[in-house]
């Protein structure tokens, strides 16, 4: 207790997929801010992997095609047995 | 985009209402949940089963279910959830019985090729009016995951596309959650080295103020 873990390059990437997530203790949150502030390597590949994820949010992949959503409300209108309206 | 969730926001669609409204048996309330939530259904059966054809018997054998077992459904976890829950294990069914029938490999039978910005998007798509770069680095971004192997891939889908937690994504996928954290690790890196090249264009275009 109150003795900060010691972070390595390997013991920062085995956390940090939990620290871009925000899912981690406090105290350990710290000592790997504090690697981070020393390490510029493992800045890089902690502000890039964070950057990949961040991406993939922002960009809505597969858009619904038209003819899928119409054959969707077909089989729905046939589990129905009624013409669509 | 602004304009379609201010049409959603006005619409009476509180998803519990319209849940409540289709089991007393109207029907226009159900399609107004199919509405809202075809899109992502679609989107997450795609990344999983790396094929339209599937994704699309996903997303209709989803909804069908849904429908069915909406008396099985309880009010304490969100419609889209439960939807997306349904969807998932059709997805997962679906990659079971293709490993199952086949024994050509996954990476094999990728459907790369096939040109998804050719096709009439559906007019509640989120981004009616994608710019021809924004479509080209979302192919870039599809087709990164479908070069994903399975268990990355299914790991990711879930936790950085759905936002599933990662005892939910464990539960779902029956692995353990220190098995989800380091496959979504994996896979995020991975990810990284594929998209290294662009995220640094990506990231100047966001600094350029700096
Ligand atoms: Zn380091």
């Amino acid at each position: 207790m109150g003795v900060k873990k010691k972070i390595t390059c390997k013991s920062f990437l085995d956390d940090m997929s939990n620290y871009i997530d925000g899912d981690i203790p406090q105290e350990l949150r710290a000592s790997l801010e504090a690697h981070l502030a020393k390490c510029p390597e493992c800045w890089v590949l902690f502000d890039e992997t964070k950057q990949t994820v961040e991406i993939f949010q922002s960009y809505n992949c597969h858009p619904l095609p038209v003819d899928v959503k119409d054959r969707l409300l077909g089989a729905l209108q046939n589990q129905w047995g009624e013409p669509k309206k | 985009m602004a304009e379609a969730e201010l049409a959603v926001a006005q619409q009476v669609d509180d998803e519990a209402e319209l849940v409540e409204r289709t089991r007393a048996g109207d029907r226009d309330a159900f399609n107004r949940l199919v509405e809202r939530n075809a899109q992502k259904v679609f989107r997450m059966a795609r990344h999983m089963t790396r094929n339209d054809q599937d994704a699309e018997d996903v997303l209709q054998e989803a909804f069908l279910k849904a429908y069915r077992r909406l008396d099985q459904f309880q009010g304490d976890a969100k419609f889209s959830t439960w939807l997306t829950r349904i969807a998932v294990n059709e997805a997962l069914m679906r990659l079971r019985k293709r490993r199952n029938d086949k024994t050509v490999s996954l990476d094999e039978e990728l459907t790369l090729g096939d040109s998804p910005m050719q096709r009439d998007v559906a007019d509640d798509g989120d981004d009616p009016e994608e710019s021809y770069e924004r479509a080209e680095m979302r192919e870039i971004l599809e087709d990164a995951i479908d070069a994903l192997a399975e268990g990355y891939r299914t790991v990711f889908v879930l936790r950085d596309v759905e936002g599933f937690s990662t005892e939910e994504t464990a539960e779902m996928l029956d692995l353990s959650i220190s098995a989800v954290k380091s496959r979504l690790l994996r896979a995020r890196l991975q990810l990284r080295d594929k998209l290294r090249r662009r995220l640094k264009g990506h990231g100047r275009e966001k600094e350029n103020h700096v």
